[in-house]
């Protein structure tokens, strides 16, 4: 009877492709099983494929180096060969290789700099890491190869881009230090940066969903400073952002920005499409020039906030929405060991809670970002960047929910005693504790007239150096300016509204009035004209009975005051209808603003 | 099908897959570009058309154009990568006939791109390249000795200060790796003959 022995599985007919002898049982096997033979034959060609490859030009290198990845990014640019100078892109007939130039790569000193390392080359310039001077720090030149020589008109135009890119100031976004000709070629300075890029970066840290959001906010603020330059970037993509040690991080890489302020309208210094397919927004991937703006590179910070939730993404946290149609590939997960079998990726090193509620909003954030119409977008960076700041807070809030029940319960202790300290003949005393320093105004506290329920008598602190108005938006679309609080004290102070008297009496209409304090680091104030034109974009949607509502610019309600029937449940109506559109129109004219929602009953 | 053998073109096909867009840039960017250059186009041309490329690639596998059925993922890809040469020739001649009178065939130097060989040496160098960054190294360098230097096996294990065995092991599982990440790419690691060869 012939025994049918089962096929050895590969690793064990190894030494037979590599020539040395296999077990006596493998090559019995052998002999008779066709299949495995050709098994052999197969795993054979493909080493001798792979020695072979060794041979030729550039396989050594890969083989033998110590990562294909690059784990340094420098200054604002990338060295790679795609690299170009500053914003401009020179079109001539017949322009040559990038490899072709000529690049003096040990140029010894570019202005007053010394050049210590050539870092890399681009179609219009070259990269080294050089020393400033006097400081002695190190610090990125990026020098026009020498086309520009004898075209006046290319140094100006590179110089006045240079400038522009000089004016962007934000921790988030890699700084010019200096511009300057060496001889006629313009030279631009950024500050060296070393750090990990954010694509490299998620991959060797566990990042949960609050540094997601940190991240994003960042990003976005960074950005925001940007566009107020009157800069577009359009290649916002995980490699352009550069994670430092200190837990900040730098947006980099200007190399086909757009300057959009220079002459009103958009102006290009490059005729191509550039960027990278993945991240650019569909008006961008068209060359729809005419249609590009702030909402263009929004849609890139989607798509890093989209990898970064993709790369962090475990198997337990999918979305039921179709977000993702496929598993994301982790680099940390690719990373094997061989102690494993083949295609099992070590255990994802994602380890922790995941916040599903906060990822989900996150998620929502990132399809309105990402939407492929522009003017489905959020209508600014800024706007983004303070949808996040929202969510920011709502998470802090939500994490200390235990403390909720808690301060409720001493609020409102506090508000009985405020209100039996009012009724009492003495001096009415501090009910609440006024932190040393605010960095935003508060409303502190207010009151109804007990008498007559129809005045209001508002209390609130504004920070030091600041400017601060205090206004009532009533229903009917009035902006009334009560009292203007001037940037030159050196102290936060305390206010009261009416400084004298009772209270403010609001007259006999119904419906929400909104007190508004707005407050900005510098003068001067949106003028009464121009917040009407904001409240008049306003939908005022507000619940009937609610007293009074207080919140931030963030939208967040801080506390309901009411009748006894009234719960919390209905500041988060409020939150959604009305709080919203006021956050929107106010966000885009103010640093911060507090305000307090006067609901007057309608007494017909 | 573990994640790591889908193919990369079905896995674009699906849509919505960034991390896979990345790579299948990285990989095919430097490629098209020396195509485009074999063309006789220079400097900002060559990323003109590269971009285009690029475009007409993404809406192609956007609607799902490729299907593996009728052919090599790369023949699919050469005919798109052509079709925007020569459209990139069209536009030329017909602004030269408009503006100002410039032949453009003398400003070619067409130069020998064997396609096929030099998208298996584009694919071969990624796989190989991402590969020897995941692994960790004391697994590369039992590949790297026995398989590529061809070191006997028990002279690496002594080195190494393992078994033989773990040599062998080591090696065949770098191997099939390095076959998978082809297969992603619709590309085989050894040489043309063996797709004769059964599975």
């Amino acid at each position: 009877m012939i025994v049918l022995q089962p096929c050895p599985d590969e690793t064990r007919m190894w030494p037979t492709i590599v020539g040395d002898d296999p077990e006596p049982e493998v090559k019995q096997h052998l002999l008779g099983c066709l299949s495995c033979r050709r098994r052999v034959q197969r795993l054979a060609a493909e080493v001798s494929q792979l020695q072979l490859l060794l041979s030729e030009p550039g396989f050594h290198e890969i083989v033998s180096q110590e990562t294909t990845f690059p784990t340094r990014v420098v200054g604002g640019f990338r060295p790679t060969p795609s690299v170009p100078f500053g914003l401009s892109s020179d079109r001539s007939p017949n322009p040559p290789l990038a490899s072709e130039v000529i690049v003096d790569e040990n140029p010894g000193q570019i202005g007053r700099y010394v050049i210590t390392e050539f870092l890399g080359r681009g179609a219009q310039g070259a990269v080294y890491r050089g020393t400033h001077p006097n400081l002695g720090h190190s610090v990125v030149v990026k020098r026009a190869h020498d086309g520009v020589v004898g075209r006046p008109e290319r140094t100006a135009r590179l110089m006045s881009e240079g400038r522009i890119l000089a004016g962007i100031q934000h921790p988030a976004v890699v700084r010019v230090i200096d511009l300057d000709l060496d001889g006629d070629r313009p030279f631009l300075v950024f500050e060296d940066c070393v750090g990990t890029p954010l694509n490299k970066y998620v991959s060797q840290h566990n990042l949960n969903e609050c540094d997601i959001l940190r991240i994003a906010i960042d990003i976005a603020q960074g950005i925001a400073a940007v566009h107020d330059a009157g800069v577009l970037h359009l290649d916002l993509k995980p490699d352009n952002i550069l994670m430092l040690s200190n837990g900040k991080l730098k947006v980099i890489d200007f190399g086909i920005a757009w300057i959009t302020r220079s002459q009103g309208h958009f102006r290009s210094s490059s005729c191509l499409v550039e960027g990278t397919p993945t991240y650019m927004a569909p008006e961008q991937r068209e060359g729809n020039r005419c249609q590009w703006d702030g909402r263009t590179d929004l849609y890139g910070i989607g798509g890093i906030l989209r990898f970064l939730l993709e790369s962090t993404q475990s198997q337990s946290a999918t979305p039921t929405t179709a977000l993702t149609t496929s598993a994301p590939i982790l680099s940390d997960q690719r990373r094997f060991d061989l102690s494993k079998p083949s295609g099992q990726p070590v255990k994802n090193l994602r380890t922790g809670e995941t916040n599903m509620e906060l990822r989900a909003e996150l998620w929502r954030l990132c399809e309105w970002a990402t939407s492929p119409k522009i003017e489905d977008r959020p209508q600014s960076v800024r706007q983004f960047a303070s949808e996040l700041s929202c969510l920011s807070d709502r998470q802090l809030m939500t994490r200390g929910s235990w403390l909720v029940p808690l301060l409720c319960l001493l609020v409102s202790l506090l508000i009985i005693a405020s209100f039996q300290w009012q009724q009492s003949p003495r001096n009415r005393p501090e009910l609440y504790v006024i932190p040393d320093s605010l960095t935003a105004p508060a409303l502190v506290k207010w009151d109804r007239s007990a008498a007559t329920r129809d005045g209001v008598r508002i209390e609130a602190v504004i920070p030091a150096h600041t400017c601060a108005e205090l206004y009532l938006l009533t229903l009917d679309g009035e902006v009334l300016s009560l009292d203007r609080f001037s940037p030159q004290e050196e102290k936060q102070r305390g206010l009261s509204f009416p400084p004298s008297g009772n209270t403010l009496s609001l007259g006999q209409a119904s419906g929400p009035q909104v007190f508004l304090l707005g407050q900005l680091s510098h003068a001067p104030l949106p003028t009464a004209a121009e917040l009407r034109e904001s409240l008049s974009r306003c939908r005022w949607e507000m619940a009937s009975d609610t007293s009074f509502v207080k919140f931030d610019r963030h939208g967040m309600v801080e506390w309901v005051s009411a009748d006894a029937e009234h719960s919390t449940v209905n500041a988060g109506m409020h939150q959604m209808s009305l709080l919203s559109p006021l956050r929107r129109a106010f966000s885009q004219q103010f640093d911060e603003f507090t305000a307090v929602i006067v609901n007057l009953p309608d007494r017909s | 099908m573990p994640t790591t053998c889908q193919s990369l073109i079905v896995r674009l096909q699906s849509g919505s897959d960034r991390v896979s867009w990345d790579e299948f840039f990285d990989v095919y960017h430097p490629y098209l570009v020396r195509f485009v250059e074999s063309r006789g186009l220079r400097g900002a041309d060559v990323s003109d058309v590269v971009q285009n490329i690029f475009m007409r690639l993404m809406k192609a596998l956007g609607r799902a154009r490729y299907q593996p059925s009728r052919g090599k993922f790369r023949s699919w890809l050469r005919r798109i990568a052509e079709r925007g040469v020569i459209d990139w020739h069209r536009k030329r001649r017909r602004e030269s006939t408009h503006a100002m009178p410039m032949d453009v065939a003398d400003s070619q130097v067409p130069v020998d791109f064997d396609w096929e060989a030099e998208h298996r040496r584009t694919v071969l160098k990624h796989a190989i390249a991402v590969i020897r960054s995941e692994s960790v190294p004391q697994t590369w360098e039992c590949f790297e000795r026995h398989v590529l230097q061809q070191i006997p096996a028990p002279s690496v294990a002594i080195s190494l200060g393992v078994s033989t065995n773990s040599v062998y092991v080591n090696s065949f599982r770098v191997v099939t790796r390095i076959r998978e990440t082809c297969h992603r790419f619709a590309e085989d690691l050894r040489d043309d003959c063996a797709s004769t060869v059964s599975r």
